[in-house]
């Protein structure tokens, strides 16, 4: 290549870096600079001075926001455990090309291709206990829950806040698996069971651990959008009841758009964007690597 | 130990698709039987029948005395060995070996102790702690058949086990499957769309086409006698020349009429087609059986035919000439001390006794279903003419 | 001299063109203070507001303003819940591509300085607000004594109700909490329907704090002392809350789903014909005699009065309303402003009223005290004006504060926990003092 293809290089691929750069990087440092300075809308429209790590060390005292950490970190658990395992769990019944199976494949994209507040709302709306058909059915099959509302109980909310998650990914997570089953050597799977070992050990044995490497790619994914879930806890819970399902990002929102405090709600931001980069550093350092080796 | 049978054995798809039509084959305990045949023709399925891992659509499957149509792989006392050797990737070859075993709750020591008599036989005892990709391919090829030994199978079935090894490897893993058959001595069926490598193992070879079985016989039975001209252009390489022809009489003796050359027909064949004098014929010859003419050998036509040399392609001792004679064109493999050029023009005389032919029933015959429609004129040729075959 | 001659054409053009376009409005004198000559034509106005049948109606109108001061008017529709964040966002970008923000009065406070102070405008154009405006609403626009928005939509509470369920149960509408307690129950116990459906949920808009000031208030106590801290954990505010959860956890008088109804699941449950009483802003009347959002028997049987009060007791509602006021970002300001009065004159109000052509615009409200009066108005609305009128003289909003937001999501969270089996006390007091702490950092 020589220097006049290389100046067209990047002559052509100034706009887009130009795009990238505007819409990426200089929000992600505007907003590290605001998370050392006190700013908040309701005195100005302009950043205040520089504070330091005054806004971190108020994040450390402040149990709304321990609160928010933990409700998280449960609803992170619950929502990527139960995804991965029900997306893996219809990726093998379907992993078979039939055609009653295609045309299941191809309704699996709908729960996800929902706006994820219109979940909450669908949700909210089958919960209610006046008139939601979930409610009615769950009131059938489970008489001794007829008279639990749902969306009352603190870890029932949780819960049902995952299922909105579940509900729209299992299903994506589902399509992703049928895929990596379908690349996989059916010869091992057919060793296998000349080998004398059983469906469920084909399975644990075999298949399991041959798709590891996209399990924990699609785990770190998922972890990564549950931790930043946000649009079902506004439509689905509002983060209640009390503050059951205020998750870490939607304590953020709150802080900056709700009661202004810019300054805190970067520092906030930033404690969650470190904690998920030191996350998925390990991960992929470690479990990642480890699956190499 | 034993043997495998199978009666009436059929396979059809969901979409309809028949991949094998009633096909019956017994294969005697102890044999080592070669599945060939040209891609397509359902020798991977035929095997995967065997194993339990394709269902059967009807007919009855026997390993030993028993039915075991509904016998589950892991139940059939089998052990396979796969063309991509199927190593699991993610474990070590100690437990890729050890997993038949531990599947089948082989007390540890025990598994120890097989394990360790499997990889010395195999020669890689100091692989064991090593995963399958820090292998070599014909080190994976081990694995795989260490695998399959270490559990002392009823059955051992090979599908195309050395196709991913490159032509050296190849054939000196024939050799050694060959002894390791020897020293096991149990049943093995194995599959390869290679000749060469059909004719080199098996003690039995069953040729297949389109999901029925074509011949069944030992290697040089197919190679003198073919059942039909499948089986004939498939056996042997370079593969036989197939010539139209008539059978033309003359003072009594026939002769096979190819419009480019006449050649008498030795008196055992012409015996045969003395009937059908005039009709039209496949006539088959071997490059192996066509000579420069230089003198005259006793089996050899008494007529020369002149033919025009096209392509030489030497290989050492000998060359594999590719020659015309009037519009037909065919192969020849001839010394290669005969200083032969291409465009000229040379004398050649054919074996006569070792050639064939076959009915045409126009190319309906070429795909044939079964052996029965395609009618044998077997060459007369015996087995112990083979030392003859090119010493001159 | 081809040049002059060409120029000469175009000035030509230009005047006869002006002109003619001058000649229809030019003779008339402009109403609502609107400012003759059309000084400010041309302009182009971008008007930020939630997408209300309100909004939808001026829309439609928009043109009558146009053509009479030249100035354009766009309308950027947004939900209602993402409203707050757009304006924030066009505000702290600061590029005045929005001229006029309609807000929510409660977030007017900690919206100060995105907003132009009206005083000067409404005394400029002799505007007196409290001529046109109940108390409440003028208050719901002001911070510190400066205007800064003139609501075009505004909401009283009032209590709606099914009035077969109450005949079939034989009770009168209640007036005081004790009467609609009573009432819950017979209503209960005759009609298989709940009570009255409470909104006791956790939401984005602090809405189960509508009616508990109600009973904070009309009970005696406030949310802060003249000092700004907090007092509704006293004894008499923790009364008033636990009264207030009371109808569900008690008496039980409430829909089992009140726990975590917000305001319009509660409306809901009544157009479903399953409670008998909601206590709503007036505007869901519409919904309730709306034959697509409401159930039939509901839709013919619904009716509306006054929010009950505590025995003895005075009474005390909450007003809501939707402030217009122009950003101060704007480079238009003064175009903007006559836009506002045109948005705000009485006569547009009354129009779209009126005009039931559209059965999406059911929704639509009257704020000016002249039309809340109107007998032709309440001649439609069957006298609902009136009654809000009523309600809205003994109203107030929530507390004028920039910290507001961050007060009432503290209340809000201690009110659905108590609703969900907390304790009243433990609560209150947690919430108390996390007001105080937020009010200490604001520097009170």
């Amino acid at each position: 290549m020589n220097s006049r293809e290389k100046y067209v290089k990047w002559v052509m691929l100034a706009p887009a870096l130009l795009i990238l750069i505007g819409t990426t990087l200089y929000p992600f440092l505007y907003s590290f600079i605001t998370s050392f300075r006190f700013w908040r809308l309701t005195r100005s429209a302009e950043p205040g001075a520089f504070v330091g790590l005054a806004n971190y060390v108020r994040a450390f005292g402040d149990a709304g926001f321990w609160n928010s950490v933990w409700v998280t970190v449960l609803f992170t658990i619950i929502s990527v455990t139960l995804s991965m395992a029900i997306g893996l769990a219809i990726a093998l019944i379907l992993e078979r090309a039939t055609k009653l199976n295609t045309f299941m494949k191809s309704l699996l994209i709908f729960p996800f291709a929902m706006a994820p507040a219109l979940k909450g709302f669908s949700w909210r709306f089958m919960l209610n206990p006046d008139y939601g058909i979930l409610d009615a059915m769950i009131d059938f099959v489970f008489p001794f829950w007829s008279d639990v509302v749902w969306l009352g109980e603190p870890y029932w909310a949780v819960f049902w806040l995952a299922m909105t998650e579940i509900w729209g990914w299992a299903p994506y997570i589902a399509l992703v698996f049928i895929g990596a089953l379908g690349a996989l050597p059916q010869e091992t799977v057919n060793a296998a069971k000349v080998d004398g070992a059983n469906t469920f050990q084909v399975f644990w044995h075999v298949t399991l651990p041959q798709l590891m490497p996209i399990v924990i790619m699609v785990g770190l994914l998922k972890t990564i959008f549950s931790v930043k879930m946000f649009d079902q806890v506004v439509t689905l819970t509002g983060g209640g009841p009390g503050r059951a399902t205020e998750t870490l990002n939607f304590y953020v929102y709150n802080q900056g758009f709700k009661f202004y405090d810019m300054g805190y709600a970067s520092s906030l931001a930033y404690i969650l964007v470190t904690t998920m980069f030191i996350f998925a550093f390990i991960y992929v350092r470690f479990l990642m690597k480890g699956e190499q080796n | 130990m034993a043997g495998i049978k199978m009666v009436d054995v059929k396979k059809q798809y969901p979409n309809g698709f028949v991949a094998i039509e009633n096909m019956n084959l017994e294969i005697p305990d102890k044999e080592f039987v070669v599945l060939v045949g040209p891609s397509g023709c359902a020798k991977s399925t035929a095997l995967k029948m065997i194993a339990g891992l394709e269902e059967i659509s009807s007919g009855e499957m026997y390993i030993g005395d028993r039915l075991v149509n509904k016998v589950p792989p892991k139940d059939r006392e089998i052990a396979m060995v796969f063309q991509s050797y199927a190593l699991y990737p993610h474990m070590t070859i100690y437990d890729n070996i050890a997993f038949g075993l531990k599947m089948r709750k082989t007390p540890k020591e025990e598994i120890d102790k097989l394990v360790k008599e499997a990889s010395e036989i195999l020669g890689m005892s100091d692989l064991l702690d090593r995963k399958p990709r820090q292998l070599s391919g014909g080190q994976r090829q081990r694995v795989a058949l260490g695998r399959a030994i270490v559990r002392h199978p009823q059955v051992f079935l090979f599908d195309e086990p050395l196709s991913n090894l490159d032509a050296k490897l190849r054939v000196k893993m024939r050799t050694e499957l060959k002894k390791l058959h020897e020293r096991l001595h149990t049943t093995v069926v194995y599959v390869t769309h290679d000749q060469v490598e059909a004719m080199t193992m098996g003690s039995t070879i069953v040729v297949l086409k389109l999901g029925a079985i074509q011949q069944v016989g030992s290697p040089l039975s197919l190679y003198s006698f073919p059942s039909n001209r499948f089986v004939a252009g498939f056996i042997g390489s370079p593969s036989m020349n197939f010539l139209d022809c008539t059978i033309a009489e003359e003072n009594g003796n026939l002769f096979v009429d190819t419009g480019a050359f006449r050649l008498m027909l030795p008196e055992d064949k012409a015996a045969k087609v003395r009937d059908h004098g005039g009709k039209e014929f496949i006539f088959g010859i071997r490059p192996e059986d066509i000579r420069k003419r230089r003198e005259k050998k006793e089996s050899y036509s008494e007529e020369h035919i002149n033919a025009k040399i096209n392509v030489i392609e030497p290989l050492g001792k000998e060359m594999y000439v590719n020659l015309s004679a009037g519009n037909l064109e065919f192969m020849a493999i001839i010394n290669a001390r005969f200083p032969l050029k291409p465009h000229e023009e040379v004398e050649l005389t054919l074996n006569m006794d070792r050639m064939h032919l076959f009915e045409k029933e126009g190319e309906k015959e070429a795909v044939a279903h079964t052996a029965k429609n395609a009618t044998t004129l077997e060459g007369a040729r015996l087995m112990a003419d083979l030392d003859e075959s090119d010493d001159d | 001299m081809k040049r002059l001659a060409l120029n000469l054409l175009i000035g030509f053009v230009v005047v006869m063109i002006s002109l003619s376009l001058m000649a229809p409005v030019s003779s008339a004198k402009l109403p609502y203070g609107l400012k003759e000559g059309m000084p400010y034509k041309g302009t182009k106005l971008t008007f930020l507001v939630h997408n209300a049948a309100q909004s939808q109606a001026q829309a439609k109108r928009v043109n009558q303003f146009t053509k009479m001061t030249g100035i354009e008017v766009e309308f950027l529709m947004v939900p209602y819940p993402s409203l707050r964040e757009k304006i924030t966002a066009d505000a702290v970008a600061g590029t005045g591509t929005i001229d006029l923000y309609c807000f929510l009065d409660g977030w007017g406070p900690s919206m100060t300085g995105f907003l132009v102070p009206l005083n000067d405008y409404l005394k400029r154009d002799g505007v007196d607000l409290s001529a046109k405006l109940p108390p409440a609403y003028i208050k719901g626009g002001t911070y510190d004594g400066t205007t800064y928005g003139i609501p075009t939509r505004g909401h009283p509470q009032l209590l709606l109700y099914r009035k077969d369920l109450f005949k079939k149960a034989g009770v009168e509408v209640p007036k005081t909490w004790k009467e609609l307690i009573a009432a819950g129950k017979a209503i209960k116990s005759k009609t298989d329907r709940d009570g009255i459906a409470m909104y006791y949920g956790k939401g984005n808009a602090a809405q189960n704090l509508f009616l508990w000031y109600s009973f904070l208030k009309s009970g005696g106590e406030d949310i802060f002392n003249d000092k700004m801290m907090p007092t509704f954990n006293s004894s008499a505010g923790i009364q008033a809350t636990q009264y207030y959860v009371d109808l569900l956890l008690k008496y039980q008088v409430a829909s089992p789903g009140s726990k975590f109804f917000k305001e319009y699941e509660a409306s809901q449950a009544v157009a479903q014909d399953k409670a008998a009483m909601v206590i709503v802003w007036w505007w869901h009347y519409g919904v309730l005699t709306n034959p697509d959002k409401a159930q039939e028997v509901v839709t013919t049987n619904v009716g509306f009065a006054p929010v009950p009060a505590w025995e003895g007791k005075g009474k005390a509602t909450l007003a809501l309303s939707m402030p217009v006021g122009i950003s101060k970002a704007s480079k238009k300001k003064e175009a903007a402003w006559e836009f506002m009065k045109w948005l705000t004159n009485p006569d547009l109000e009354k129009e779209n009223f009126l005009d039931k052509s559209d059965p999406k615009t059911r929704t639509i409200v009257v704020v000016q005290k002249k039309n809340l009066i109107d007998p032709e108005i309440n001649k439609v609305s069957g006298g609902m004006h009136k009654a809000a009128a009523a309600s809205l003289a003994v109203s107030d909003t929530f507390p004028m504060l920039p910290e507001w937001p961050e007060v009432a999501s503290s209340i809000e969270v201690a009110i659905s926990n108590i609703a969900g089996g907390a304790d009243t006390k433990t609560e209150m007091d947690k919430a108390a003092k996390e007001v105080k702490a937020i009010m200490k950092r604001s520097g009170y």
